[in-house]
């Protein structure tokens, strides 16, 4: 072992991580060589030095306290997120149940946009009122769960407001959650697949709002579930197929293509809510 | 413990305080900064609790969570002058001044050093760990303990060629 070898593994050596065999070959060269022999002598005496710099323990009223310390400190984390949580929160179940309750009658109903007279801007607005109503959903529902996993969580977790670990913890939610995706995917996949391609004719007695709305509130369903980001694409898209497919009404020859447009995405969007359900049911 | 038990928190806190108090201190050179961030690595190891696979490292996970903490801390915060240092430290005044003196002297040393080297440096030299250990505390590869503790071994002689030759 030359110099330069046994130098990189001094301070190793020293600190007693080389294994057997290199730990002799290391004693061997330094016993012939005064260079390394001094290596080990500052590598030894570096450590010494540092570990004389350490500072005094506190005294021991210092830890007296500590324990307690630490435990207030997890306590005001927690109430400060769920403080966070809970403003937005009240917020939004009052405007969430002012919305449910006035303006998805009003425009179920079909009074509200009467006076409306741009389908555009009907349209616009209509998208913009639900939304808006995603939104506030979304917002209740987080602060709904940051208050069941404060209920079901060990205390220094409880500031989380994870869908998943708030159904891992609670099978009531679990089963519900279910049971609005089931109703939300396949109310999805039916009205957007079958019902623009073989059903129309079956459902074409219902005035056109009153369909288009309900394509809207399984959206609303499908949202409540869990998928915020969804929701708002799908209505998006939705607003999309529905301008499409009277534009086919006009131009007949497209029509097969959107047909076949709209079972693919039923098809993934059912993919995507079975997904969705296996994740539940682990 | 990862059942949130109040009792099992309160048995690791006691079992690693002091452990991870001095190696912030170390870190910081600062009484205050050791006491917020030590106090701070546990709340953050408590919260994130369920990410940690093997329950028993809990040690080397709860110091990795620190060496972050006072990582992220040197960056926002100028290091101290020695002589607040000093007005912060525990010591009696009667204290030897010549070892007071050599162990300022080291200290700054350890304090001009880049904080990741400073963490190489005081878990290999002050709590003893070996560079595979160090390399999983700190989350990198045992090639990069290896440098910084060359390149601030390098440093520290420089600096303390007096003391140590």
């Amino acid at each position: 072992m030359d110099c330069s070898k046994a130098r990189d593994l001094i301070p190793r050596y020293c600190n007693g991580e080389l294994d057997d065999g290199t730990r002799r070959q290391v004693e061997k060269h330094i016993s012939g060589c005064p260079d390394c022999r001094t290596e080990i002598e500052q590598e030894r005496s570096l450590g010494r030095v540092l570990g004389q710099s350490a500072s005094d323990d506190p005294p021991e009223e210092y830890w007296g306290s500590y324990n307690e310390r630490v435990r207030s400190r997890s306590r005001a984390a927690v109430g400060m997120l769920w403080r966070m949580g809970s403003i937005p929160g009240c917020l939004a179940g009052a405007f969430s149940g002012l919305i449910y309750s006035g303006v998805f009658l009003w425009l179920f109903l079909g009074h509200g946009l009467r006076s409306v007279h741009s389908a555009w801007l009907k349209d616009t607005l209509v998208a913009l009122i639900l939304v808006a109503t995603g939104v506030v959903v979304y917002l209740t529902g987080k602060a709904l769960l940051t208050k069941a996993n404060r209920r079901v969580l060990p205390r220094y977790e409880r500031d989380e407001s994870s869908l998943k670990r708030a159904i891992a913890a609670n099978p009531a939610l679990r089963r519900i959650l279910i049971g609005l995706l089931m109703v939300g995917y396949v109310g999805i996949s039916v009205f957007s697949t079958f019902l623009y391609t073989g059903m129309w004719g079956l459902v074409r007695w219902l005035p056109p709002n009153w369909v288009i709305n309900a394509l809207r509130a399984m959206m609303l369903i499908a949202f409540t579930a869990g998928i915020p980001g969804q929701y708002v694409m799908t209505c998006g898209y939705m607003d999309g197929y529905i301008h499409a497919f009277e534009w086919c009404q006009k131009h007949r020859k497209y029509l097969l293509l959107l047909k076949v447009w709209l079972i693919l995405v039923g098809i993934a969007m059912l993919a995507v809510g079975v997904w969705h359900l296996t994740i539940l049911v682990r | 413990m990862q059942a949130g038990s109040a009792d099992a928190c309160d048995f690791l806190v006691g079992r690693y305080r002091k452990s991870i108090y001095r190696l912030a201190r170390a870190m910081t050179q600062s009484h205050d900064a050791a006491d917020d961030l030590s106090q701070e690595a546990f709340v953050q190891a408590f919260r994130r609790i369920r990410q940690l696979k093997k329950p028993e490292s809990f040690g080397p996970w709860l110091r990795k969570i620190l060496v972050n903490l006072c990582i992220r801390h040197s960056a926002r915060i100028v290091p101290a002058s020695l002589e607040d240092h000093e007005t912060e430290s525990p010591e009696s005044p009667s204290a030897d001044a010549e070892r007071s003196m050599v162990r300022d002297r080291v200290r700054n040393a350890i304090l001009e050093l880049d904080p990741a080297e400073r963490a190489v440096v005081l878990l290999y030299y002050m709590d003893g760990l070996k560079q595979t250990e160090i390399a999983d505390a700190l989350g990198c590869p045992v090639g990069t303990v290896w440098s910084r503790l060359n390149s601030a071994r390098c440093k520290l002689r420089g600096r303390l060629g007096d003391l140590i030759s």
